[in-house]
């Protein structure tokens, strides 16, 4: 059955390349769909400290993308270190579907800017979100630009 | 049974012609959605094809968390794993994987290593090789710890060090992700 106008929900498989979505092309989607929801991060951010307050530079989520979806809290506790926190763990899809997210996996990368200082980030899960912490490799607490993925 | 088109994802091989799309998919008789709540133009079928096609490029092939056992000298107790061929549920003792699922094994304080399969199947059953490529971990809960990770064939050894000294760290958790 032909896409288009003529052709209404539900759909039935079929057609040729142009006109149509045939049976082996549905399957690939359907198996490589299962796949992508299996490993894709449930977030990435990048952040960066100036003077005790941090701004999220960029938010990636599968909720959504940018300031209206971002953290209900994003502190710095002091210098090398940050909470990253939402007040309930409940997020919505494009249609209004709640599930909730549980933290699970973390990495943080933090960013050199031009050779040394080389600073470590290392992550903290909470039920809640996840604290940052970061350092030189000298030990000392410091504030770079970090990104973060959360799954 | 349907053979699915193409490849499994992490072959990174599937272009958006697997998915369903073409250059000249066009709509049947060049009429386009009448009614949104019952019809998918080509339009649409397009864009899905071409974004799973960008996806797939990119994915992670495995998200591990896992803790070392250095002192017992034991394999790491891998605590969750999420990979493009199956999630676990519970935790797993890294040298008694599930079907499917990595192995991970103690080699000295502080270093672990992940062995993964050459191949995987998809649902379906169509198998495609696999190799890490890329490679990235991150410490847990210990401030200046930071992971050394590098890649040899299917294994994917982790260093957990003290960063400011370069010493190994012990009993340490972190997270591992591989492309």
């Amino acid at each position: 059955m032909p896409l288009g106008g003529y052709a209404p929900l539900p759909l039935r498989l079929g057609g040729s390349s142009t006109d149509g979505w045939v049976a082996p092309q549905h399957a690939r989607v359907a198996a490589d769909l299962v796949v992508l929801q299996r490993v894709m991060p449930f977030v990435t951010w990048t952040y960066s400290v100036a003077a005790g307050t941090v701004t999220v530079e960029s938010y990636f989520s599968q909720e959504g993308n940018g300031a209206n979806y971002i953290f209900d809290t994003a502190t710095n506790l002091g210098v090398g270190q940050c909470d990253f926190l939402w007040n309930t763990m409940g997020f919505a899809d494009d249609y209004g579907i709640i599930a909730a997210f549980a933290v699970q996996h973390a990495v943080a990368v933090p960013h050199v800017a031009g050779g040394s200082p080389v600073y470590i980030a290392t992550v903290d899960l909470r039920d809640d979100g996840v604290r940052i912490d970061t350092q030189t490799t000298a030990g000392a607490a410091a504030d770079p630009r970090v990104t973060v993925s959360l799954w | 049974m349907t053979t699915p088109s193409g490849t499994p994802a992490w072959a990174r091989a599937n272009d958006h012609t697997t998915y369903g799309g073409d250059l000249n998919k066009e709509n049947y008789m060049g009429i386009g959605i009448v009614d949104a709540q019952t019809d998918v133009g080509a339009e649409q079928l397009c864009r899905m094809a071409a974004d799973m096609s960008a996806m797939i490029k990119v994915a992670p092939f495995a998200v591990i968390t896992y803790l070392n056992r250095d002192t017992a000298v034991a394999a790491p107790l891998v605590e969750s794993v999420m990979m493009q061929t199956g999630v676990t549920g519970a935790s797993y003792e890294g040298d008694t994987p599930p079907a499917g699922f990595p192995t991970a094994a103690y080699v000295s304080a502080g270093i672990s290593t992940f062995t993964f399969d050459a191949s995987y199947s998809d649902a379906y059953s169509v198998a495609a090789a696999w190799t890490p490529s890329s490679a990235i971990a991150t410490c847990h809960d210990i401030p200046g710890d930071m992971v050394n990770v590098s890649i040899s064939g299917s294994v994917v050894t982790c260093e957990v060090v003290v960063g400011s000294t370069g010493n190994p760290d012990s009993n340490v958790r972190s997270t591992l992700v591989v492309w």
